[in-house]
């Protein structure tokens, strides 16, 4: 009879041997105690180990390695442009926040200044800029006398001086009798100007 | 499919493998750890490995390199308890065989003792046949048998000695 050795015992079990290999084997361990004693040891440790290691693969796989796989594709949609493919909604908004930020942003300072009106660092103010713009604090007459003297001032920077001669008031009108001074001459004719009630 | 979606598939289906040569190099209860750290790294790195001819070959290596800077650092932990406890309370959390639980903690005392070829072995005889493992492992079809008889043998001294 052939000697079973280790090896071949291995190989039987693993199914690693020829048909006729396989024949012997099987005869040795039926007919020999100590090849039958052997191959049920080895038998024991191939089938606790396979057991275990069978066992250990049904587990599912963790959470936290599943969680690999999606934290690398929220990674990939991260960027600017893919919040835009979320949904049209999130799209709008996006695009309304910038178009917002387009008007806001050029009258920042303004805005800034006006709300620091007390401050030395003041740019510019839109109280500033009315009051320029009407220009005409210095001029409104609260109180008309005759022979005062006004100062006018043209856009070509000539001086005028209007005097107020006389004043009739009707019911229908008011009418002024004006003198011009031009260059410290005083015009000959008085001019009348009259306002309807 | 585009080639990411390939790329992480490739990856998730390694998943098996690489714990199965984790198991071979580390004790049970460290060997999902070692996994995730090596799927994390190819992930990270998708546009350096996406066309790698043998992405595999490659996470297993890359897989044993991390466990050598891992490991090198915890020397002394006694991963023999660890190791019981993870098996008591994580794979056989739902198992009310204890004789069977008991069993499988004194092989994997055993399995953890032998060396990490060994292990490797054993653990691809379980799969593969002996004409594959010496393609897997670049070693001669009769080499295979012989070192898994010395595994065993060495199991089982180990097992008489202990």
């Amino acid at each position: 009879m052939v000697k079973i050795t280790d090896e071949m015992l291995y190989a039987f079990i693993t199914k690693n041997v020829s048909i006729d290999e396989s024949e012997n084997i099987q005869n040795a361990i039926e007919s020999d105690e100590e090849t039958k004693a052997k191959y049920q040891e080895i038998l024991n440790i191939r089938e606790t180990h396979e057991e275990f290691i069978r066992d250990f693969e049904k587990k599912p796989m963790p959470k936290r390695i599943e969680e690999l796989f999606t934290q690398t594709n929220s990674i990939k949609q991260n960027n600017f442009f893919s919040r835009f493919a979320r949904g049209p909604l999130a799209g709008f908004g996006w695009i309304g926040f910038i178009i917002t930020g387009l008007f806001v942003f050029p009258t920042m300072t303004i805005q800034m200044a006006q709300n620091n009106k007390t401050s030395n660092t003041m740019i510019a103010s839109t109280d500033d800029q009315e009051i320029r713009f009407r220009g005409l604090d210095g001029e409104i007459m609260k109180e008309i006398s005759i022979g005062e003297l006004f100062k006018l001032k043209t856009g070509s920077n000539e001086e005028f001086e209007i005097t107020i001669s006389s004043v009739l008031n009707t019911t229908e009108q008011t009418c002024f009798t004006i003198t011009i001074n031009y260059d410290n001459k005083t015009a000959n004719n008085l001019s009348k100007l009259c306002i309807d009630k | 499919m585009n080639n990411k979606g390939k790329y992480k598939d490739k990856l998730f289906d390694l998943y098996s493998k690489l714990l199965r040569t984790a198991i071979a190099i580390v004790p049970i209860a460290e060997s999902e750890d070692l996994v995730h750290d090596t799927l994390e790294y190819f992930l990270k790195r998708e546009q350096k490995y996406t066309d790698h001819q043998n992405l595999e070959a490659v996470a297993i290596m890359k897989l044993k390199n991390i466990k050598i800077d891992k490991w090198r650092n915890k020397s002394g932990t006694r991963f023999e308890e660890i190791d019981e406890t993870f098996i008591r309370d994580y794979i056989y959390e739902n198992e009310d065989d204890f004789a069977k639980i008991e069993r499988i903690i004194d092989f994997n005392k055993l399995f953890s003792k032998i060396g990490e070829k060994c292990k490797e072995i054993m653990n691809l005889s379980l799969d593969y046949s002996y004409g594959e493992i010496s393609t897997l492992l670049d070693i001669e079809k009769a080499t295979v048998g012989s070192r898994l008889s010395r595994c065993y043998e060495e199991l089982r001294e180990i097992g008489k000695d202990g």
